[in-house]
């Protein structure tokens, strides 16, 4: 057999490693101008003061990160971001297991409930704002209305629930989890039905309870769902806007204000763009902390 | 067979190719367009009647095509500003009342002095708010459309039910308003005398709020643009009346969560039994409840200590400045809509076929055009235009002139203060010291404002 030449050998190496990325070429092209170059652009932006309509832009330095980003607007926005994603997670979470563990049982109906189960998901945000907001509406909404038929409020009005600063966040938690628990069951779903069924028979050869069972047979499986859940869940909830806008627009005084309400308002009400990019820019650096734990949480467990 | 074949194939060809050059070479006869962005998508009366007069001006016009361009009014702000600064903005759009000074203020708007002069008419033929919101630094931006002001719309049925008589509308004051408005409340039953959107939103609340703020003596700023007026004495009134009527059980607490659509579902319903709303507000509900009707009318805006107020609004046609070509282009377009009285009349004289009855009543912005024909069929409506649109829009005042605010801006700081006083009990004097803040800081950031240097 001949063998190939040094040269040959290169030709061939350098085919072999430029082919595959040739394939990914464009899908390349497209991540880089519809996310590389809008958050380094954005990321540059959050330097300058540029106000929409006007010409030219003035290098200000971190006054943006100084003046917007420590702003007592900025700082209740975060934290009920952090509020709004944390909630979501703890009872997303326990609502989405408690899904996929009734899906997993095997009665009559069950796939009807498993296909039931899902609506909340398919719904759009701004269906599902639409909605809950007409439900929860302290003046005409179906909720109160039924309470007051019921005799368990002396007016109709009596509870305002997305206008009282102790509910409005709460609420649209609760709106949140009831949007987002799909998504969790079927993980935690798919995960269960790939344990097999001879461990839980083991188990209870050898006189473990259902708690028991749950605890050394189950959750052991379950935790590395719990990762993509609550981490890739937790991530997306903290940057959504859409539900938010459509049921309070952060109201009333900005006691459901989340940063990306914030944001909009920065950039499309006051129309900052420098700010908007620098609040923008905090958002993407959060965000990166559930990707970084994320990531060491999943290799971890691989190595 | 083959070349008979081949023939036929060339002579399909030829045709095919004909048609394209064709069609091709008649959409090049219409050379110039003017794109026309407006927010009437969703209006079932109006629309339908721009569309005609479009057509109708294209075929006056075959050189010119028309591309009207509907984005909703709440997202209308926000694309129209990134459109412009992209470059990609409209030529001409329709516009709110407190617009055109901002895009006057950007630079990107043309004058309209040169091309109005030549059209025979005054400017005190327009209702006279519309005028004044085109109105800046002395000379006239945009070309007023629609007029607007405001009436007091009143639930009939509701003023029966509480056994009491429509009040002396030319007279009556906002004390009176609100000893009327409180004995029509009755909130076990979800019945409240008056309510108004107090919540964050594109102007609603700061809309609602200017008559009476107005009519206590108090003002945005002063004169010269030096200051707020929002915590001189007569506002910090307003903002007390203002909280009384939630207080007092006269609105319900919720309006701090209320867009101006809650209002409107709220009357509409039959929970609410005077609103404040543009006429309209009535013409819709009697569109699409023919029942309702019957039972709501216009009654005229209360006066307050000081004077009377109401709110000046309505729409102009901006045209965007792109050279002067398509400037002489864009300014027949805002000519035809808003200078041609056939045009205009459209608005107005619209009658019901089965009775011959005055049904739709739109606003024209050219007065000579509201000619008052028909037959009235609801009770108060006739008043509107003689007496209310022509006489008292004189009252009706257009917003502060500051550039960058409009819109958001100028509702934030009121909608604020007044959720202060609703949520977190402040008093009338914090909430109005607080709303002179938000506005003093504007006008520190403001780009341009009447009078700036």
């Amino acid at each position: 057999m001949k063998k190939m030449t040094r040269v040959a050998q290169r030709g061939n190496w350098r085919k072999e490693s430029i082919v595959p990325y040739l394939y990914i070429l464009p899908s390349l092209v497209v991540v880089i101008s519809v996310l590389i170059l809008p958050i380094l652009y954005g990321s540059y932006l959050s330097f300058f003061d540029p106000i929409l309509g006007i010409k030219g832009m003035k290098f200000i330095g971190l006054l943006n990160y100084k003046k917007f980003v420590t702003s007592p607007e900025f700082l209740n926005s975060l934290k009920h971001s952090l509020q709004w994603a944390g909630g979501a997670i703890l009872g997303g979470s326990i609502m989405s297991l408690m899904a996929a563990m009734l899906m997993n049982e095997r009665y009559r109906g069950r796939n009807f409930l498993r296909g039931v189960i899902l609506i909340p998901w398919v719904i759009s945000a701004v269906t599902v704002g639409l909605v809950w907001g007409w439900i929860f509406s302290g003046s005409y909404g179906l909720l109160n209305n039924i309470l007051w038929r019921l005799g368990m409020v002396k007016n109709i009005d009596d509870i305002l629930w997305l206008s009282n600063p102790k509910l409005v966040l709460l609420i649209c938690t609760a709106i949140a989890v009831w949007r987002g628990f799909p998504f969790g069951a079927i993980v935690w779903l798919a995960t269960l039905e790939s344990i097999p069924d001879q461990l839980y028979e083991a188990a209870q050869i050898d006189g473990a309870n259902r708690f028991n069972r749950f605890r050394y047979v189950t959750w052991p499986e379950l935790k590395p769902a719990f990762v993509l859940v609550n981490i890739v869940g937790g991530a997306a909830v903290f940057n959504s806007f859409d539900l938010i806008w459509v049921l309070t627009k952060g109201g009333p005084l900005r006691y459901s204000e989340i940063l990306a309400t914030h944001l909009y308002k920065v950039a499309f009400w006051d129309f900052r763009i420098g700010a908007a990019a620098a609040i923008s820019v905090i958002m993407f650096l959060i965000t990166l902390i559930f990707a970084v734990v994320f990531l060491y949480l999943t290799h971890r467990k691989e190595a | 067979m083959r070349s008979i074949k081949a023939k036929k194939e060339l002579i399909v060809a030829f045709i095919l190719m004909l048609s394209l050059v064709l069609a091709l070479g008649g959409s090049a006869i219409a050379q110039n367009k003017i794109v026309y962005w407006h927010n009437e998508g969703g209006n079932v009366v109006l629309f339908p009647q721009m569309k005609e007069q479009i057509a109708d001006f294209e075929a006056k016009n075959p050189d010119i095509k028309v591309e009207m361009v509907h984005i909703g009014w709440e997202i209308f702000r926000t694309k129209l500003r990134l459109a412009v600064d992209a470059g990609a903005g409209p030529d001409m759009a329709e516009v709110g009342y407190d617009t055109p000074v901002v895009y006057v203020g950007l630079g990107k708007a043309f004058c309209v002095d040169d091309y109005f002069v030549k059209t025979g008419l005054k400017w005190t033929d327009f209702a006279g708010q519309l005028v004044d919101s085109a109105t800046i630094g002395g000379k006239h931006w945009a070309m007023p459309w629609r007029g607007d002001t405001r009436a007091m719309w009143l639930r009939t049925d509701l003023v029966q039910q509480a056994g009491l008589s429509l009040p002396e509308d030319d007279t009556w004051t906002w004390e009176d308003f609100k000893a009327f408005a409180k004995k029509l409340s009755n909130p076990v039953k979800g019945i409240y005398g008056y309510g108004f959107p107090a919540a964050l939103n594109d102007q609603d609340t700061f809309c609602w709020f200017q008559p009476i703020l107005k009519a206590y003596g108090g003002d945005f700023y002063d004169a010269a643009y030096t200051k707020s007026l929002l915590n001189n004495e007569g506002a910090v009134k307003a903002f007390e009346f203002y909280a009384s009527l939630v207080n007092e059980g006269i609105a319900p607490k919720d309006v701090v969560n209320w867009q101006r659509s809650d209002m409107e579902n709220m009357f509409y319903a039959g929970r609410l039994a005077i609103m404040q709303d543009h006429f309209g507000a009535g013409t819709a509900m009697r569109t699409k409840n023919a029942a309702l009707g019957t039972k709501i009318t216009a009654i005229k805006v209360p006066r307050g200590p000081v004077k009377k107020a109401t709110f000046g609004a309505g729409v102009l046609h901006l045209g965007f400045d792109k050279g002067k070509a398509q400037n002489d282009i864009t300014w027949k377009l805002m000519e035809y809509m808003s200078c041609n009285f056939d045009v205009q009349k459209q608005y107005y004289n619209e009658k019901d076929p089965a009775t011959g009855l005055l049904t739709v009543h739109r606003e024209p912005a050219l007065r000579k055009a509201a000619v008052m024909e028909g037959d009235w069929p609801y009770p108060g409506d006739n008043i509107w235009y003689e007496k209310v649109f022509m006489t008292e829009s004189k009252y009706g005042e257009a917003p502060p002139k500051i550039v960058p605010r409009e819109g958001f801006g100028v509702n934030e700081p009121i909608a604020m203060a007044l959720q202060k006083m609703l949520i977190e009990n402040w008093s009338a004097k914090q909430a109005a010291d607080f709303a002179a803040a938000g506005y003093n800081k504007q006008l520190a950031e403001a780009i341009w404002y009447p009078g700036k240097k």
